[in-house]
C-alpha cells in the first residue's frame, strides 16, 4: 500500500508535504488502519464506476456464453480478471426509455442509471429522479464510517447553457441521489477530495487550540440549527424543501465532527497530497482510483462511485489521438472511422480500469485483498449510442463481496430484465434487503450460486 | 411554409392569417395577468460566494471555487430550484467560513509551498523532435513581429491562482532550439500583462535541443487568480546573419562541421529520382505554406504570391538540414512553467479587513455587541433581529469562557453568521406565510436591496444600499434608478457581465473548449484568454458608457490587444494591453465576430452551421428550437472540404422535410457566418471549396455575408429586445419563465425601445417590473408536486 507513492506523476502532487502526514485530531482517520487485523470480518463495499455514452456493442459484447466465452476488444485489457469478473448481458434501462418525454436520452439515462426511476422533464424547477441504490446501501453502511458514501468525476468543465433537451444538467452530472430531489454532485478536484478524506488542517496546531476548535464547530452548528427551526415558521412550501435540506447536511457534518472527535489514531501518508487535476486523463483516473482506496481501506466510507465522465461527456482523448469529443463521436451513423474512435476511447478505459482491480487486488485488507470484500460494478447507462440504446446495457460486475459473488461467467439475463434487478442483487451483498428498487421485479439468478 | 411541392397560398391570405395568428397571441398575453412569480430561497452560487465574501470580510481568496460545481437550469447556474445544498458543502462551507473569517482577523495560516505546473497539454506526448508545427503561427515580417514575444507561438500563458501574495519561484523549462553563436535571449515572465522578471538563456549547438537547461527566477506576486506568461524577446535578434533577423550578432561563426546544420539542398550527385522527389516535395512545401492567389489573379495577387515563393524557397523553409537557415529554423519554445511558492508569505491580516470587522477598538462587551450587529446585518443582509444579536453574543461569549480572545470570540460568532441559511441562502419571507389569501406581496426593501445587488454585481449589498433600503423611499423609481446607475459605474458591476453576460453569450464555455490542436495550431491559451477579455470589455463598456444594446449586433468596434488584433488582421495595435480599436472597413464588428462566440459556437474540428444557427436563434433572436428528434443522422464531416462541401452537405441533410422545418431557420444563419473558422478565423475557402455565406431566411429575405446577416438581425430589432429581455429576466429572478411573464418582457422590450436602445432602460425595465418586486404569495404556488 505504502508503494502506492510511486504511482503518481511528481507533478501532481505538492511539493513539501511529507511522506508522513500526521493529521490532527478533528482529521484523523477512521481506525480501520490500526486494527483491521482484530476486525472479526471486514464489510463488504459497493463500488460503481460509470462509464458515459454507451460502446459499440460488437466490440463490448464477448461471443458465447457461460464459462467458455471470447474476449471481447473492449475487455481485452482486463482478460487476466477474467477468473474474477462476470459480463452481464440481457439488462434494460426502461425508465430511460422516452415514454413520451420526446429527446434528452443522456439526462434519463444518466438518471436512471442507479435509479431505475424515470426522471421528470423539467429544466430546473422540480427535478424528481429516485434514490439511487447506493444511496439505500450508505443508508446503512454510513451509519458506521465518517462519510455515507463518496461522489467522484472526471468532468471538470462547467456546464454552460442548457444542458439535454430541457433536462436539468443534474440529471446528466450525477448518478447518485439521496433524495428524489437531492442530487449528489460528484467532486471533481483530487486535492479537494483529498482535503475532504483527510483534513486541510495545519498539522502543527496545538492540542489544545484544536480541541477548541471542535467545541466551536458544534456550538456553531448547535446555534444555526436553532435559528433554522425559528426560521422555518416563516417559511413556504419549497423554501422549506430547501432548508431541510441544508438540516440534513448539518446533521451529517455533526456526525462527522463526532466520529473524529472520538478517534485518536494517526493517518500514516501513503500518497501524496494531490495537487489538482492531473493533465492527462489516465494521471487522473489513477488518483481518483487511489483516493477510493484509501477511503475505502481507512474505512471512511464503503460505497463509492467514480463518473469517467457526465452522460454525453465531450471529453477528447488527445493522449491516445483522440482529438474529437467524445459525445458527437458516438453518433457515428454507420461512419466506421468513428466507431473505431469512439471504441478506442472505450478500450483506454478499460485499460486504466485494469489499474483500479489490480490495486484493489494488492491492498491488504483484514483477512484478504480489498477486492476480496468488494462489490464493483461498471458500465454505462446507454449501450448503442448512435440510437440512445437503454436494451442490454454494458454491464461487467466483479469483486468478490466477501464471497458472495463468483465472477469468470458471461451470463445472458431474458429480453427485458430490468438494469434494476442486479442492484438488488448488489443490495444483497450489502447486507440490505429493499423490497424493490426503482423498476425492479426481483433479484437475478446465478451471480452467486455457480458451480 | 408549406413544404415544397405543396403550392403556397397566395401572398395576402398568407398576410391575413399571419395577422390574425399574431392578434391572437397578443389578446392571449394581454389576458395573462402579469404576476409576479415565486423564487424559491436562492442558495449563494460559487460566484456569490466568493463575492459576498469579498465584501464582508474584505478577503478575496474565491473560496468557493473549490466548492461542487452548481448545477444550471434555464441556461443559468443561479437558478434557485436548481441549486441543492449536499452535506459535502455544507462541509466546505463551514471549513471556508472558518479560513476567511481567521485570515480577515489573524491574517493567513502559515501555507506550506507548492508547486503547480502549467502546460499546454498538446505538447506533452506529441513529438519533441518536431517543432515545426509550433511555428506555424510565425506570420509576420521581420521588422514587423512582437518583441515582447507574447503573441509568438514561443510563449506560455497560463491562469494561475496565487494563494497569498508573497514571492514564488518560476522555472522556465524551454524546448526546441537557439543556435550558435548567437547573443544570450532573455525569457520574461509577466503578470496581468505586466513584466515582472527576466531569466537569461545561452544559445545551444546546432541540432542540439534546449531541454533540460532550466532557469528559475524569484518573483513577488499578488494573491488571486492572474494571466501569467512567460515569452522569449526580441526572439529574432542576435542570431548569426545568415539567420536573417534584425540586429545580428557579430560573433563569428563556428567552423564547418560536416552536415550539421547544412540545408535541404539537393546535392551535386543527387540521381533523377532524386530530383524528381526533390521537386514535388519542394511543390508540396509551397503549396503548405502559401494559399495560391486564387483561379483569376490579379498581377499584383500574382506577384505577392511568387515573391513569397522565392522567399520560402530561398529560406530554406524548416528543414533540419539547411545551409541557408531562416527565423523559422529557430525553434526555441517555452515547455512548460513550474511555479512554487509562497516563500516570504504576507501573513498580517489587510488593513481593509480589519477595518470592515473591529468598527470600535475596545475590548469590551459593548465594542462586542456592536461589531456583532453591524457584522451580522450585513452578513444577512437586513438588521439582524434582537434574538439572533443576543445567540451570536452568547457563542462568542461561551467561546471567551474557553479560553478565547476578544478576537477569536468575534471569529467564531462570524462563522456562525456564514453557515447560517440567513447568509447562504437569500429567503425572502412571506408576511403570512401557508395561509391562504395573500396571491402576492411586494417583497421587503431589504429584501429588494438583495435582489439587486445579486443581479447586478452577484453579491451582497453594499453599506450605501443597505442605508436606502432602511428608508421609505426606496421604491420611488428615481431613487431606485439612480441606485441602478450608480451599481452599473461601479467595477463589481462585472459581474453582470461575467455571469449573465459569459452565460448567455456563453462565452464561458470558452474556457473549457478544446479546438483540435492539429487542425488548430494557432489557437492557444493566449488567444483563449484575449477572446475572453474582448467580448467581456466589450458587454462591460456598454455598460459604464450606458450604450445601445444593438451594438452587440453590428457595433463597428472592439477592445483588442495585439495578439487578437493581428490575429482579426487589424493593424497597428501593439503591447498586451487591450484598447478600444474602431473596425470600420474590416471585417469584424458585433458579437458575431467576436472570435469567443465564433470558438464557443463550433465542434473542436470544424465550424457547425447548425450550432451557430442555434445560438444565433437562441441567443439573440428569442425564437428556441426543438431539439432534434432522436436518430437524427448526423453530417458525415470526413466528407466536408473533400468530396462535398459543408453547404452541400447541410443541403442534402435538410432535403428532408422533417429536418427542414428547423433547419430551414438555423442553417441559413449558421451559413452567413461560415466565413469564420472554427477558432473565428476569416477564410474564403473551406477544404478545396470557395465558401458561400448567403442565405435566404424562411420568411424570403436573404442575405450574403455576415454583415448583410447583421442588417437582417437589426430590421429584426425587436426580437433582438426581447431575446435580451427574456434571458436578463430569467438572470435576475433566478428562475424560468412562465406564459404569465409573456407581457412584462414585451412592456420591457418595448420601453427599451423607447429609449434608443440603451442598455440602463432594459436593466431599469427589470428592476421596475412587478416580477422583480414582487412575490406570488404560498399558497397561490401549486406548483411543487409531493
Amino acid at each position: 500500500m505504502i508503494s502506492a507513492r510511486k504511482h503518481l506523476p511528481r507533478r501532481t502532487f505538492l511539493r513539501g508535504v511529507g511522506t508522513v502526514l500526521a493529521l490532527p485530531v478533528l482529521d484523523a482517520m477512521a481506525p480501520a488502519f490500526a486494527n483491521a487485523a482484530a476486525a472479526p470480518k471486514a464489510p463488504t463495499r459497493l463500488v460503481i464506476t460509470y462509464v458515459p455514452v454507451g460502446s459499440w456493442p460488437e466490440a463490448w459484447n464477448p461471443v458465447g456464453e457461460g464459462r467458455d466465452y471470447q474476449m471481447s476488444r473492449i475487455l481485452k485489457p482486463i482478460e487476466e480478471f477474467r477468473e474474477d469478473f462476470s459480463v452481464i448481458a440481457g439488462l434494460d434501462h426502461h425508465q430511460a426509455e422516452a415514454l413520451g418525454d420526446g429527446a434528452g436520452d443522456h439526462a434519463r439515462a444518466g438518471a436512471a442509471y442507479l435509479t431505475g426511476v424515470h426522471c421528470r422533464k423539467t429544466g430546473g424547477t422540480d427535478i424528481h429522479a429516485g434514490i439511487s441504490f447506493d444511496q439505500i446501501a450508505a443508508l446503512k453502511t454510513g451509519r458506521e464510517t465518517r462519510f455515507g458514501s463518496l461522489e467522484l468525476g472526471c468532468d471538470d468543465t462547467r456546464t454552460v447553457g442548457a444542458c439535454d433537451s430541457g433536462y436539468s444538467c443534474a440529471y446528466q452530472n450525477t448518478l447518485s441521489w439521496r433524495t428524489p430531489t437531492s442530487p449528489l454532485p460528484p467532486e471533481t478536484n483530487p486535492r479537494v477530495i483529498f482535503e475532504r478524506l483527510f483534513g486541510t488542517d495545519d498539522l502543527n496546531v496545538p492540542p489544545e487550540i484544536r480541541a477548541r476548535r471542535i467545541a466551536e464547530r458544534r456550538s456553531i452548528l448547535d446555534m444555526v440549527r436553532d435559528d433554522t427551526r425559528r426560521l422555518e415558521n416563516d417559511l413556504g412550501r419549497a423554501d422549506r424543501h430547501k432548508i431541510d435540506e441544508y438540516l440534513f447536511a448539518v446533521r451529517e457534518v455533526e456526525k462527522q465532527i463526532e466520529a473524529a472527535e472520538n478517534e485518536h489514531h494517526e493517518y500514516v501518508g501513503m500518497i501524496d497530497k494531490p495537487a489538482g487535476v492531473p493533465v492527462l486523463f489516465k494521471d487522473y483516473l489513477k488518483v481518483m482510483f487511489d483516493l477510493q482506496v484509501l477511503a475505502l481501506q481507512g474505512d471512511l466510507t464503503r460505497v463509492t462511485s467514480l463518473m469517467y465522465g457526465r452522460e454525453a461527456s465531450l471529453r477528447t482523448y488527445g493522449e491516445i489521438g483522440i482529438p474529437e469529443p467524445h459525445h458527437p463521436l458516438t453518433h457515428h451513423q454507420g461512419n466506421k472511422e468513428w466507431i473505431e474512435k469512439f471504441t478506442r476511447i472505450n478500450v483506454y478505459h478499460t485499460e486504466n480500469f485494469k489499474y483500479f482491480l489490480t490495486k484493489l487486488k494488492a491492498t491488504q485488507d483484514g483477512d484478504g485483498s480489498l477486492f476480496d470484500h468488494c462489490a464493483i460494478l461498471y458500465g454505462s447507462g446507454l449501450s448503442e449510442p448512435n440510437s440512445h440504446s437503454k436494451i442490454n446495457l454494458p454491464t461487467l460486475v466483479t469483486g468478490k463481496a466477501n464471497g458472495r459473488f463468483k465472477g469468470g461467467r458471461r451470463i445472458v439475463y431474458p429480453k427485458g430484465t430490468p438494469m434494476a434487478n442486479l442492484f438488488m442483487n448488489l443490495l444483497d451483498f450489502m447486507d440490505v434487503h429493499p423490497e424493490t428498487i426503482g423498476d425492479s421485479t426481483g433479484k437475478l439468478q446465478y451471480l452467486s450460486d455457480l458451480s | 411554409m408549406p413544404p415544397k411541392g405543396v403550392p403556397r397560398q397566395s401572398e395576402s391570405d398568407f398576410t391575413t392569417v399571419e395577422r390574425w395568428i399574431q392578434s391572437e397571441f397578443d389578446r392571449a398575453d394581454a389576458a395573462v395577468k402579469p404576476v409576479p412569480g415565486r423564487v424559491t430561497a436562492r442558495r449563494l452560487n460559487r460566484a456569490e460566494y466568493n463575492n459576498t465574501v469579498r465584501d464582508l470580510l474584505g478577503v478575496d481568496s474565491k473560496p468557493a471555487n473549490d466548492f461542487p460545481q452548481d448545477d444550471s437550469g434555464y441556461g443559468f447556474d443561479n437558478i434557485a430550484d436548481a441549486l441543492s445544498l449536499s452535506p459535502v458543502l455544507m462541509e466546505k462551507y463551514l471549513a471556508a467560513a472558518e479560513k476567511a473569517v481567521q485570515t480577515a482577523i489573524f491574517g493567513h495560516d502559515a501555507i506550506k509551498p507548492t508547486v503547480v505546473r502549467h502546460q499546454p497539454p498538446y505538447r506533452e506526448g506529441t513529438d519533441g523532435g518536431n517543432n515545426s508545427r509550433f511555428l506555424s503561427t510565425l506570420k509576420y515580417t521581420i521588422t514587423d513581429y512582437d518583441t515582447t514575444g507574447l503573441t509568438l507561438a514561443s510563449a506560455l500563458h497560463a491562469i494561475h491562482t496565487f494563494p497569498v501574495e508573497g514571492d514564488y519561484e518560476f522555472r522556465i523549462d524551454p524546448e526546441g532550439t537557439y543556435p550558435r553563436p548567437s547573443e544570450p535571449f532573455h525569457v520574461a515572465i509577466w503578470i496581468d500583462g505586466r513584466q515582472v522578471a527576466q531569466v537569461q538563456f545561452e544559445a545551444t549547438t546546432n541540432g542540439t535541443g534546449m531541454e533540460g537547461l532550466d532557469q528559475t527566477v524569484m518573483v513577488h506576486a499578488p494573491a488571486g487568480e492572474h494571466w501569467i506568461a512567460a515569452s522569449a524577446l526580441k526572439l529574432y535578434e542576435g542570431l548569426p546573419p545568415k539567420y536573417g533577423g534584425l540586429n545580428p550578432t557579430k560573433k563569428p561563426e563556428p567552423a564547418a562541421t560536416g552536415r550539421g546544420g547544412g540545408g535541404f539542398q539537393l546535392p551535386p550527385d543527387a540521381t533523377p529520382e532524386q530530383r524528381v522527389q526533390f521537386e514535388e516535395r519542394q511543390q508540396a512545401r509551397i503549396a503548405a505554406a502559401i494559399p495560391p492567389p486564387g483561379p483569376n489573379p490579379t498581377p499584383e495577387e500574382q506577384a505577392t504570391y511568387d515573391a513569397k515563393v522565392k522567399a520560402l524557397l530561398a529560406g530554406g523553409g524548416r528543414g533540419r538540414l539547411n545551409a541557408s537557415p531562416s527565423l523559422t529554423d529557430v525553434s526555441f519554445r517555452v515547455n512548460f512553467v513550474e511555479i512554487s511558492g509562497p516563500f516570504n508569505p504576507v501573513v498580517k491580516p489587510s488593513q481593509q479587513s480589519l477595518s470592515r470587522i473591529f468598527i470600535c477598538g475596545e475590548r469590551t462587551p459593548s465594542c462586542q455587541r456592536r461589531i456583532i450587529t453591524n457584522l451580522a446585518g450585513r452578513a444577512y443582509r437586513r438588521p439582524a433581529t434582537a434574538e439572533e444579536i443576543t445567540r451570536l453574543i452568547a457563542l462568542a461569549t461561551e467561546d471567551q469562557k474557553r479560553g478565547a480572545s476578544f478576537e477569536q470570540s468575534i471569529a467564531v460568532a462570524t462563522e456562525a453568521m456564514m453557515v447560517s441559511p440567513n447568509f447562504l441562502f437569500r429567503i425572502e419571507r412571506d408576511p403570512r406565510p401557508g395561509r391562504a389569501g395573500d396571491p402576492e406581496h411586494n417583497i421587503s426593501q431589504f429584501e429588494l436591496a438583495s435582489r439587486l445587488s445579486y443581479f447586478l454585481w452577484s453579491s451582497m449589498p453594499d453599506e450605501e444600499l443597505l442605508r436606502a433600503a432602511g428608508q421609505n423611499t426606496f421604491r420611488n423609481p428615481p431613487v431606485l434608478h439612480a441606485q441602478i446607475q450608480r451599481m452599473l459605474a461601479d467595477p463589481k458591476a462585472k459581474a453582470l457581465v461575467e455571469n449573465f453576460g459569459g452565460q448567455w453569450l456563453e462565452f464561458r464555455a470558452l474556457e473549457s473548449v478544446k479546438p483540435d490542436p492539429v487542425r488548430f495550431q494557432a489557437f492557444n491559451d493566449y488567444l483563449r484568454i484575449s477572446m475572453r477579455e474582448e467580448t467581456s470589455l466589450f458587454f462591460q463598456n456598454l455598460l459604464s458608457t450606458d450604450g445601445s444594446i444593438l451594438d452587440f449586433i453590428n457595433g463597428k468596434y472592439s477592445f483588442l490587444n495585439e495578439e487578437l488584433a493581428r490575429y482579426y488582421d487589424v493593424p497597428n495595435v501593439r503591447g498586451p494591453e487591450f484598447r478600444r480599436v474602431d473596425l470600420t472597413g474590416t471585417h469584424r464588428g458585433g458579437i458575431l465576430t467576436h472570435g469567443s462566440v465564433l470558438t464557443a459556437s463550433s465542434y473542436a474540428t470544424r465550424t457547425s452551421v447548425v450550432l451557430r444557427g442555434k445560438w444565433v436563434l437562441e441567443n439573440l433572436l428569442n425564437a428556441p428550437v426543438p431539439p432534434p428528434p432522436a436518430n437524427v443522422p448526423p453530417l458525415d464531416e470526413t466528407a466536408v472540404g473533400t468530396s462535398m462541401s459543408l453547404r452541400q452537405q447541410m443541403e442534402k441533410h435538410r432535403s428532408n422535410a422533417v429536418c427542414a422545418s428547423c433547419h430551414g431557420r438555423m442553417d441559413p444563419l449558421g451559413f452567413g457566418l461560415e466565413n469564420f473558422d472554427a477558432i473565428g478565423r476569416w477564410r474564403n475557402d473551406d477544404g478545396k471549396f470557395p465558401i458561400d455565406s448567403s442565405g435566404t431566411l424562411p420568411d424570403g429575405r436573404s442575405f450574403n455575408g455576415p454583415e448583410e446577416l447583421e442588417n437582417i438581425l437589426l430590421a429584426n430589432r425587436d426580437d433582438f429586445a426581447a431575446a435580451m429581455t427574456d434571458k436578463m429576466l430569467t438572470y435576475a429572478l433566478g428562475r424560468g419563465l412562465e406564459p404569465a411573464d409573456r407581457p412584462t418582457v414585451k412592456a420591457i422590450a418595448r420601453q427599451v425601445d423607447q429609449n434608443q436602445y440603451r442598455i440602463s432602460s432594459l436593466v431599469q425595465g427589470i428592476v421596475d417590473s412587478a416580477a422583480f418586486q414582487k412575490r406570488k404569495g404560498d399558497r397561490a404556488n401549486d406548483d411543487i408536486r409531493p
